[in-house]
């Protein structure tokens, strides 16, 4: 490219107004004067407004907010301090009526957010985006399954989906053709409702078919039911590997589907 | 609590979040890999405090974030780099050199050792195609600094690979 055209950084700054004012001056008589950098300016700004018109900026702001509010509280709770108050508060209940008899004087420590006592056995949180936790668990085995990970056909799959507002919940897989298929509810008539709560397994299981192939796995969970239609229309409508275009939170898993373990080697080996 | 509005935080997503996510999507080929970064990245630049008055500071620790998020997703394992971020790191070997070399094997040997300020340099001059002076401008540095950073991130790329693969190693210079 010609050194006197403008280079994509001055392009990306001009474009969030970062470039100082005699610059910025200068960029702009380019661009009155060059069509080829106008085109790439136009261009620009073309994906510019494509992409936050799928990425609302205030529920962004929102989500972030929230989870950062989040993570404090557990920072909280996880606290030294926080949790030897626990301690010293679970004891003081047996300790108190002795103490008040031998005239022991208590020094109590201020006390934490009420309700976040670390108590070890709540799933851990996963970051996914929009607040979705999402996992898949393998009968028969302990670990979920991790994004990059294989399910094996004839495998029974135990869904998990967590969302702290709850919503109205598909699963849906979608296969290297593209085709979306619904793993819940496997009718695929209408979505299931989702309660608000921690990640928690949903009823039933899935039992794979002989499909084999990279398959993607995303929930989504929307605040107003989404027909199955819409879903189907969002998969076709989405470039390989971004978001759905659809108003709802998501999280996704890429697995790749093999052929039955100890079944003989996957299709294409030699 | 925090000293963010949801207003202000909304305005810094809408100017600077469609940069980042182009930032993001030259390194990591899943798109909504990248959502998932930004939003880290976001959260970050929240949790460390006041809002930035300068916004040119405020774009500079957001890229640089974005930035060190993306390879340590690839350098664990989490995420796949897309082919040029491949080719950038495909200069540095594996250790055992059997069979294909992985992106992820040769990104993490790449990259430890390195501060946040050197990999995100390395990344906007080596495979951004960036000049010195634009690396520094948008990460809110000295030319000189970058400069001498970058030098430390080929040195720090050549001495891991002679570690590793005695005299076949890389050079800074075979990138673009």
């Amino acid at each position: 490219m010609s050194p006197t055209h403008l280079s994509e950084h001055a392009l990306e700054q001009l474009s969030m107004e970062l470039l100082p004012a005699a610059e910025a001056a200068s960029a702009r008589d380019h661009l009155r004067e060059c069509p080829d950098c106008r085109t790439r300016a136009e261009a620009l700004g073309a994906d510019t407004s494509a992409f936050l018109s799928t990425h609302a900026p205030d529920r962004f702001a929102a989500r972030v907010l929230q989870q950062v509010e989040r993570r404090e509280e557990a920072r909280v709770a996880a606290s030294p301090w926080h949790r030897m108050w626990e301690r010293l508060r679970t004891s003081l209940s047996i300790a108190v009526p002795l103490a008040v008899a031998a005239g022991i004087a208590f020094v109590v420590v201020p006390r934490g957010p009420a309700g976040h006592v670390e108590t070890g056995d709540e799933l851990p949180y996963v970051g996914t985006k929009g607040d979705v936790l999402f996992e898949l668990h393998e009968e028969g085995t302990e670990a979920a399954v991790a994004s990059g990970g294989t399910l094996h056909a004839g495998a029974r799959i135990r869904i998990a989906v967590g969302h702290p507002r709850g919503g109205h919940l598909w699963v849906v897989g979608i296969g290297a053709d593209g085709s979306p298929f619904a793993y819940a509810p496997l009718d695929g008539k209408a979505p299931l409702a989702l309660g608000a709560g921690p990640l928690h397994l949903l009823e039933g299981a899935v039992e794979l078919d002989d499909a084999v192939g990279p398959e993607r796995w995303i929930a989504l969970v929307s605040a107003e039911p989404i027909p199955w239609e819409q879903v189907v229309a969002a998969v076709k409508a989405a470039k390989p590997g971004e978001r759905l275009p659809l108003e709802a939170d998501q999280a996704r898993l890429d697995l790749h589907r093999q052929a039955r373990e100890g079944g003989g080697a996957p299709p294409g080996s030699p | 609590m925090s000293f963010f509005s949801p207003a202000t935080l909304a305005e810094t997503y809408r100017r600077f979040g469609p940069a980042l996510a182009r930032k993001g999507r030259r390194i990591l080929r899943d798109a909504s890999e990248v959502d998932d970064v930004i939003q880290e990245a976001f959260c970050r630049f929240v949790e460390r405090g006041e809002p930035m008055r300068d916004p040119q500071a405020t774009y500079a620790y957001l890229q640089r974030s974005v930035v060190n998020l993306c390879l340590d997703r690839i350098a664990g394992g989490r995420s796949q780099p897309t082919d040029p971020a491949s080719q950038l790191f495909a200069a540095v070997p594996a250790p055992d050199r059997t069979g294909e070399v992985e992106a992820r094997a040769r990104l993490s040997l790449l990259l430890a050792g390195l501060d946040e300020e050197t990999r995100a340099i390395g990344v906007l001059v080596l495979l951004e195609g960036q000049t010195q002076e634009e690396a520094a401008q948008s990460l809110g540095l000295s030319r000189r600094t970058v400069g001498t950073k970058l030098q430390k991130f080929e040195a720090h790329v050549r001495k891991r690979a002679e570690r590793f693969e005695g005299d076949a190693g890389p050079t800074g210079e075979e990138q673009p």
